[in-house]
C-alpha cells in the first residue's frame, strides 16, 4: 500500500515536470505552425492578391488545432459582417486560442500585423509579412533555446520532487 | 439591400430601406453631402452629410480590408463588388512614376447597382443572326441588355457563348460561379482585359460568339477585328449617343471601316432600343478614299 502510494507521487509529480516540457513543445510547434501560415498568407496576397477573408479560411485549411481554430474565427467574422477589421477579428479570435493570451509576445506580433493587414498596397502587405514573420522567428530561436535548456530540468525536476515528497512521507 | 447595409453607416439604413423598395439605381456618396439615391428617376437624398472619415470606412468596407487586391481596379476608378455592382471612385490620385498607383482620401463615390432584367433581350435575339453592338449613352442599360441576350443566345439559341468580363460586372462571378444569370453555355473569363480575355476564349474554349463590355481601347477593336476574321460573332456594348458616334470617334470609325459589326442596338436613356443594320454604313466607307 505505502509502495503504491509513493509510486504515485513520483508519477503525478514526474508527469507535472513532463506537461511542462510538454508545453516548451507544443510552443515550439505553434510558432513554426504560425510561419507557415504567414508564408502562405504572403504567397496568397502576393501572387493571387486573395481578399482577406479568403486568405484567412485558407490558412485555417492549411493548420491544425490552435491555428485552424484562430484563422477559421478571423475568416468568419470577417466574411459575416463588412464591418469588422482585420484587427478586430483578429482581436476576437484571439480570445478563443488559450496558447495565445493578451500579452504574450506572439499574440502581440500577430495583433501588429493584422492592424497593418488590408489597409495599404502590395508591397505594404508583403513587408509587413515578412516583418511578422521574422519576429515570430526571433521569438521562435528563443522558445527553442528555452525547450532545449529548460525542458530536461523541468523533467529530471518532476521525478525529483516526486522523490523527494515520497522520502519525506515515508 | 445588405450590401448596401453594409457599407452606410447605420444611421442610413431605415431612410433606404424606405427607398429601396422602389428598386434604386445608383446610390451617390460625398464628402459633406447627404446620401442621394436615384430610384425610379427620381434623387432622394438622406441626411445627414457624409464626413471624409466615414466615406474613407465605406471603401475600406467595400473593398473587404483588402485595397490590395483591388489595385488594379482602384487606379482606373472603381471597385467591383459582389453581386456586380460597380462603386466609382473620386479622390485624390496617387501618382508614381507618371502611372495611377491608386486612389487616396476619396471624396465621393458611386454605387451603380447591378439589377439582371431577365426578359429584357427578348426582342433583340432573333436578330441577333450577325455580330451586334450595342450603344447608348451610360446608364440607359447597356450591360443589362448585354446580359440578358448572352444568356438567351446561351439558353434558347443553344450557342457556346465566351464572355469577357474584366470588370466582373456582367456575370458577377464568384468562386461558385456567375451570380447573375448568363447562361448555361457560357464561359466567362474575368478580371482579364478585354483583349486578351478575347483570344484567350477564342484560344482556347471554342466560342460561337464573344461578348464583351464597353469597347474603350484600340486594342479592343483589334482583338475584335482578329476575332471576327476566325468566323466568331461579336456582341459588345459602346457609348454613344447616337449613331453619327460611330462615325465621329475614331475608335468607332475604325470599327465601321473594318465592318466587324453588321447591326448596332441603339439604346435610349428611357431604356428602349431599336435596331439598325449597318451593312449600307460599312460600303460607304469602303467607297471612301
Amino acid at each position: 500500500m505505502r509502495m503504491a502510494g509513493i509510486v504515485l507521487i513520483v508519477l503525478s509529480a514526474g508527469s507535472m515536470g513532463f506537461r511542462i516540457a510538454h508545453s516548451l513543445r507544443k510552443r515550439c510547434r505553434l510558432l513554426r505552425q504560425l510561419l507557415s501560415a504567414l508564408q502562405l498568407l504572403k504567397q496568397e496576397i502576393g501572387c493571387c492578391a486573395t481578399p482577406l477573408p479568403q486568405a484567412f479560411a485558407l490558412m485555417a485549411v492549411s493548420s491544425d488545432g490552435s491555428l485552424e481554430k484562430l484563422f477559421s474565427a478571423m475568416a468568419r467574422e470577417m466574411d459575416k459582417n463588412r464591418w469588422t477589421t482585420p484587427l478586430a477579428a483578429m482581436r476576437k479570435a484571439l480570445t478563443l486560442v488559450p496558447e495565445l493570451p493578451e500579452g504574450d509576445p506572439a499574440a502581440q506580433i500577430l495583433l501588429e500585423l493584422a492592424a497593418r493587414l488590408g489597409k495599404y498596397d502590395l508591397e505594404s502587405q508583403l513587408q509587413g509579412i515578412d516583418l511578422a514573420a521574422l519576429r515570430l522567428g526571433e521569438e521562435l530561436g528563443r522558445a527553442e533555446q528555452e525547450r532545449s535548456t529548460k525542458s530536461k530540468t523541468y523533467q529530471t525536476l518532476g521525478i525529483c520532487t516526486g522523490l523527494a515528497v515520497a522520502i519525506l512521507l515515508m | 439591400m445588405n450590401l448596401i447595409a453594409g457599407l452606410l453607416p447605420a444611421g442610413y439604413l431605415p431612410a433606404l430601406e424606405r427607398i429601396w423598395k422602389k428598386h434604386p439605381e445608383e446610390v451617390r456618396l460625398g464628402t459633406g453631402r447627404p446620401v442621394r439615391v436615384l430610384a425610379a428617376g427620381r434623387e432622394e437624398a438622406i441626411f445627414p452629410p457624409l464626413t471624409q472619415f466615414q466615406l474613407e470606412d465605406v471603401l475600406q468596407r467595400a473593398c473587404r480590408f483588402s485595397a490590395y487586391a483591388h489595385q488594379d481596379t482602384l487606379r482606373q476608378g472603381y471597385v467591383t463588388l459582389e453581386g456586380g455592382h460597380r462603386l466609382g471612385v473620386c479622390g485624390f490620385g496617387v501618382v508614381q512614376q507618371g502611372v495611377v498607383h491608386t486612389i487616396r482620401s476619396p471624396t465621393s463615390l458611386v454605387l451603380r447597382i447591378a439589377r439582371a432584367v431577365p426578359g429584357c433581350a427578348e426582342g433583340l435575339f432573333p436578330a441577333l443572326t450577325d455580330s451586334a453592338l450595342i450603344l447608348g449613352p451610360p446608364g440607359a442599360g447597356k450591360t443589362t441588355l448585354l446580359r440578358d441576350a448572352v444568356r438567351l443566345l446561351s439558353d434558347q439559341g443553344r450557342l457556346r457563348v465566351g464572355l469577357a468580363d474584366e470588370r466582373g460586372e456582367v456575370s458577377a462571378s464568384t468562386g461558385q460561379g456567375a451570380a447573375l444569370e448568363v447562361g448555361q453555355r457560357t464561359d466567362v473569363m474575368v478580371n482579364v482585359p478585354k483583349a486578351e480575355a478575347v483570344m484567350m476564349l477564342l484560344r482556347t474554349m471554342s466560342p460561337q460568339w464573344i461578348a464583351l463590355d464597353e469597347i474603350t481601347a484600340p486594342e479592343d477593336i483589334e482583338a475584335l477585328d482578329r476575332a471576327a476574321y476566325c468566323g466568331v460573332k461579336l456582341l459588345a456594348t459602346a457609348h454613344g449617343d447616337s449613331l453619327s458616334d460611330l462615325t465621329r470617334r475614331p475608335l468607332y470609325h475604325k470599327l465601321l471601316a473594318r465592318g466587324v459589326f453588321s447591326q448596332v442596338v441603339l439604346l435610349s436613356p428611357d431604356k428602349s432600343y431599336q435596331i439598325h443594320s449597318l451593312l449600307g454604313e460599312h460600303k460607304r466607307m469602303e467607297e471612301m478614299p
